[in-house]
C-alpha cells in the first residue's frame, strides 16, 4: 500500500478536532492500463461498525465517505476473516440482533484467504515494530487485510481505525 | 560463431517500478510475484529486471483468471450493487462507544459497559 495517500473525507473531524474517518486511496489505482476500468476498495470492521451504528460520533462521515465510494463505482470487498470481526464487533458493541441482521442484510464480496495470505500475514506480524510485553502491534486479522490488498492489488481501504489506517497507509 | 556478427538485441529489462506501473500494482508485490517465481526476473545485485516478454505473460495469465484478477473480475461495482446500503444506521449504541478509537479500544470499552 505505499502508493495508497490517506484522503480525508467530507466530514472527516468532529467538533474535538479527531479524525472520524478516512478513505487510502491509491495516487494510481489497479486499473492497469484501463483508467476506465472500475478500481476496488477493502472495507475494514471498523467501517462497517460506523456505518451500522447510528449513534458513533463517525456514522455521518463514514455514510458520506460509503456515498463517495459507490458513487464512484468501486468495487467494495472485504475478507471472510474482516466478516467475522465484524459481526464480532457489531454483536459486542450493538448487540446479536444487530449483528445477525446485519449478517443478514449485507452483501459485501468476500475474499477467502489461503494458505499464502496467511503466510504472508505472519511474516508483516513478525516485521514490524514489535513490543515485547504487548506482542505485535497490528492484529492477525489486520495483517491479513493489508497482505490479501497487496496480493489484489488493491490500494484502497475504507476504514475508521487509525491503527489499520496506519498501517495501510 | 562468427565473432563479427553483431550481438543479438538486448531483450527490454524493465526495474520493478516500471513493471509495477505496468502491471498496475505495487512494487511490493512486483518483489513477492518475483520472489515467488511466479513472475521470471533477473537479479543483479539488489535489483530485480523482468524481460518486456515475461511481463506481458505474467499478465495475461492474471487477465486469463489464472491469478488473483479473477476475484476482483467478479466483484460488482458499488454503484451497481450497493453492498452496504441497507445495513446503514440500523444500529443504535447510544454513543458509549466509538470506533474511531480503534477496533481494540472498542471492544475494550464494549465489554467495560456490558
Amino acid at each position: 500500500m505505499t502508493a495508497a495517500t490517506a484522503v480525508a473525507e467530507p466530514g472527516a473531524s468532529d467538533a474535538s478536532g479527531r479524525a472520524e474517518v478516512a478513505v487510502a486511496r491509491p495516487e494510481a489505482g489497479p486499473r492497469g492500463d484501463d483508467p476506465a476500468a472500475p478500481t476496488a476498495a477493502f472495507v475494514d470492521a471498523s467501517a462497517i461498525v460506523a456505518l451500522v451504528d447510528a449513534d458513533d460520533p463517525a456514522h455521518a462521515a463514514a455514510v458520506a465517505a460509503y456515498r463517495d465510494l459507490v458513487g464512484d463505482g468501486y468495487k467494495l470487498f472485504t475478507t471472510d476473516h474482516g466478516l467475522a470481526e465484524a459481526y464480532d464487533l457489531l454483536r459486542l458493541g450493538l448487540g446479536p440482533a444487530v449483528a445477525g441482521d446485519w449478517l443478514r442484510r449485507q452483501r459485501l464480496a468476500v475474499y477467502h484467504v489461503d494458505e499464502a495470505d496467511l503466510a504472508e500475514a505472519q511474516r508483516r506480524l513478525l516485521s514490524v515494530g514489535e513490543d515485547k510485553a504487548a506482542g505485535p502491534s497490528l492484529s492477525l486479522t489486520d495483517a491479513l487485510s493489508l497482505a490479501v490488498m497487496d496480493r489484489l492489488g488493491v490500494a484502497a481501504a475504507f476504514a475508521v481505525d487509525p491503527g489499520f489506517l496506519t498501517a495501510a497507509g | 560463431m562468427d565473432p563479427r556478427a553483431p550481438a543479438p538485441p538486448e531483450p527490454e529489462a524493465l526495474a520493478v517500478p516500471e513493471a509495477a506501473r505496468r502491471l498496475g500494482r505495487s512494487t511490493e508485490q512486483v518483489r513477492r510475484y518475483l520472489r515467488e517465481g511466479r513472475l521470471r526476473g533477473r537479479r543483479i545485485g539488489n535489483q530485480w529486471f523482468i524481460e518486456a516478454g515475461a511481463l506481458a505473460e505474467f499478465r495475461t495469465a492474471l487477465a486469463a483468471g489464472a491469478g488473483e484478477g479473477a476475484f476482483l473480475a467478479r466483484v460488482p461495482p458499488g454503484d451497481v450493487v450497493e453492498p452496504l446500503a441497507e445495513t446503514i444506521g440500523i444500529g443504535r449504541g447510544g454513543g458509549r462507544v466509538a470506533i474511531a478509537d480503534g477496533k481494540d479500544a472498542y471492544r475494550r470499552s464494549a465489554r467495560w459497559r456490558r
